[in-house]
């Protein structure tokens, strides 16, 4: 009797954990499963019980597909470009603003903004702001005297890749600084004073006080952001859905239109491999992070 | 000598706070200018949207808003959204305290490993799950039903809130738990009696960042909603404003419109969102 008592009291935080991780395996971990099972198949997404096994050829196609090698550049351009771009605005931004200033308080309210209204919302609303005839983009840069004729951003490929960068990093850059700020406050003040009284000038306490501190916070929002902004497809999806051609596809705008556009279920399940190979790359750089962080 | 020096440096200090201040008019206006001109558009004909961008509509056309709230069926939009932040939200937080509850204050095991889960899990996105997903939802008949977008939106918010719950139920300490025990209450009863009303502020930040990622999901119900009776605001509004033929001043309306609850909610509970954040949402 004791001995059952006994074996109760271990399940108990089974009994706690049960309804989340019940629902976890079987949203998160089951399909994750089920899609390295796809991977080795071929099969319209209509009707996926009619499928026929094709080992490797999957993966091989991959290897030859040139939009795959589109992909992967444009990927690393659009997640690394964006989080660079937001860590040095966050940052600058939050320099400033944890100075004294009046209307600081506004501001950092404000600042938020961009970052609570739903991503896609804010993707249609850039997508006329750089639209050829309605955008003011345009109306700005000819009153300016930069630009002499109506330009139509997303239509080339250099200037489309700029224009998702530009709209991901408007969107989370007021994020990053209200992080920065976070962190910048949690500084004690008795430091400064200190480096004051040794004769150090604003820069070098900057240098030599204020980054060593924050690097910490700069790794984990780094790559932090990275992660998101490589899981982001709205933006991308609304502004230019991977064109023109394929030039800002990203994994997971081509996985997305190889599914739900061309139909199919084995490669888009194969490219899905890859993505969740290249996000758990980032997992374990931010869990060593964390673990620094904590010790 | 003196005084040349001391001039010397308010005259640098003067022009520092210029370009201090300049620096934050150029950030404000880039951040709000958008909204601004979006709100104005929506009040405008549309020969006036092109002609004049950036005047003051000549009339204020309210009008404009009770025909994209009729044409882009906004009623039915926003119960929908509604309905499946609820349902979403509350799951989430609940099943998220429960579960965080033995990760912060008991020993098992299998916890690390379980810890570990859940980071990976918050670190994976839903697309790429999305094919088998789709399936799996069609199988059970949830395609093109709300409860479709709350059962994957609930394991989409659970690692989250779980973590950072997990944190902070660390920080709360384990004798008030002891003295508990020790009058007879049971590890559900500590739960619920003590752990949970401790933890108001964290568990009202959570609600409130997860009422955000729910409301502005696009992708899941991208894949899950065909049928305009179903759709949530954000897809509503992006199906409505990517026709071509629908008038440019209803297509701004209805993107202003998409947008005014969520800012209302943030206005409203700008502590908790601020607050939420440097819980160590981010950071944990």
């Amino acid at each position: 009797m004791r001995s059952l008592n006994k074996i109760a009291k271990n399940l108990i935080p089974y009994f706690f954990l049960l309804p989340a991780l019940g629902i976890l395996v079987g949203i998160n971990l089951f399909p994750i499963i089920w899609n390295v099972y796809f991977s080795f198949f071929d099969a319209s997404l209509l009707r996926p019980t009619h499928k026929i096994f094709v080992g490797f050829n999957n993966y091989l196609e991959m290897i030859k597909d040139p939009v795959i090698r589109l992909c992967l550049r444009n990927t690393l351009i659009w997640t690394f470009g964006s989080a660079s771009l937001q860590l040095l605005i966050g940052l600058t931004l939050a320099l400033v603003l944890n100075q004294r200033l009046p209307g600081r308080g506004f501001l950092r309210g404000m600042a938020l903004f961009s970052w609570i209204i739903p991503a896609a919302m804010a993707a249609i609303m850039w997508g006329w702001l750089l639209h050829g005839e309605l955008g003011l983009i345009n109306d700005v840069l000819m009153k300016l005297g930069l630009i002499h004729t109506r330009y139509v951003w997303l239509g080339d490929p250099v200037t489309a890749m700029i224009s998702l960068i530009i709209v991901n990093v408007w969107r989370l850059s007021p994020l990053f600084m209200i992080v920065f700020l976070a962190a910048l406050q949690s500084i004690p003040p008795v430091l400064y004073e200190a480096a004051k009284i040794d004769g150090a000038s604003t820069w070098h306490s900057f240098r030599y006080l204020t980054l060593p501190l924050l690097k910490p916070t700069m790794g984990l929002i780094f790559v932090l952001g990275s992660i998101w902004t490589c899981n982001s497809i709205d933006i991308i999806y609304i502004l230019t859905g991977g064109g023109p051609g394929n030039e800002t596809q990203i994994f997971a705008t081509y996985a997305y239109n190889q599914a739900f556009k061309s139909l199919r279920l084995g490669y888009p399940g194969a490219i899905s491999i890859l993505m969740i190979a290249f996000l758990t790359l980032l997992a374990v750089i931010y869990l060593i992070l964390v673990k620094e962080e904590i010790k | 000598m003196i005084q040349k020096f001391s001039f010397s440096i308010q005259n640098r200090n003067n022009i520092t706070s210029l370009s201090i201040y300049l620096f934050l008019i150029v950030f404000t206006v880039i951040l709000i200018y958008p909204f601004i001109w979006m709100a104005l558009s929506s009040l405008k004909s549309s020969r006036e949207i092109f002609l004049s961008p950036f005047s003051f509509p000549k009339k204020l056309r309210i009008s404009n808003y009770f025909e994209a709230w009729k044409r882009c069926s906004f009623g039915v939009a926003l119960r929908n959204s509604v309905l499946v932040s609820a349902g979403s939200v509350l799951p989430i937080v609940f099943f998220s305290s429960l579960a965080a509850y033995p990760i912060a204050r008991m020993k098992f095991s299998g916890r690390v490993f379980i810890l570990i889960f859940l980071i990976i899990g918050h670190m994976i996105p839903l697309q790429v799950v999305m094919i088998p997903l789709a399936i799996e939802l069609k199988n059970l008949h949830l395609m093109n039903t709300l409860l479709g977008l709350i059962l994957p939106l609930i394991a989409k918010g659970i690692p989250l809130t779980l973590i950072v719950l997990v944190g902070f139920f660390q920080d709360i300490p384990l004798e008030i738990e002891d003295a508990a025990k020790i009058d007879g209450c049971s590890e559900f009863g500590i739960f619920w009696k003590i752990i949970l009303p401790l933890s108001k502020p964290a568990l009202s930040a959570t609600l409130i960042f997860q009422i955000m990622f729910t409301w502005n999901e696009f992708l899941l119900p991208l894949v899950v909603i065909r049928r305009r009776a179903v759709m949530t605001i954000p897809l509503a509004v992006q199906a409505f404003t990517g026709q071509d033929f629908v008038e440019w001043e209803y297509r701004f309306a209805a993107l202003t419109l998409a947008i005014i609850p969520i800012v209302v909610a943030y206005f409203l509970f700008q502590r908790q969102f601020v607050r939420g954040l440097t819980f160590g949402a981010l950071k944990e």
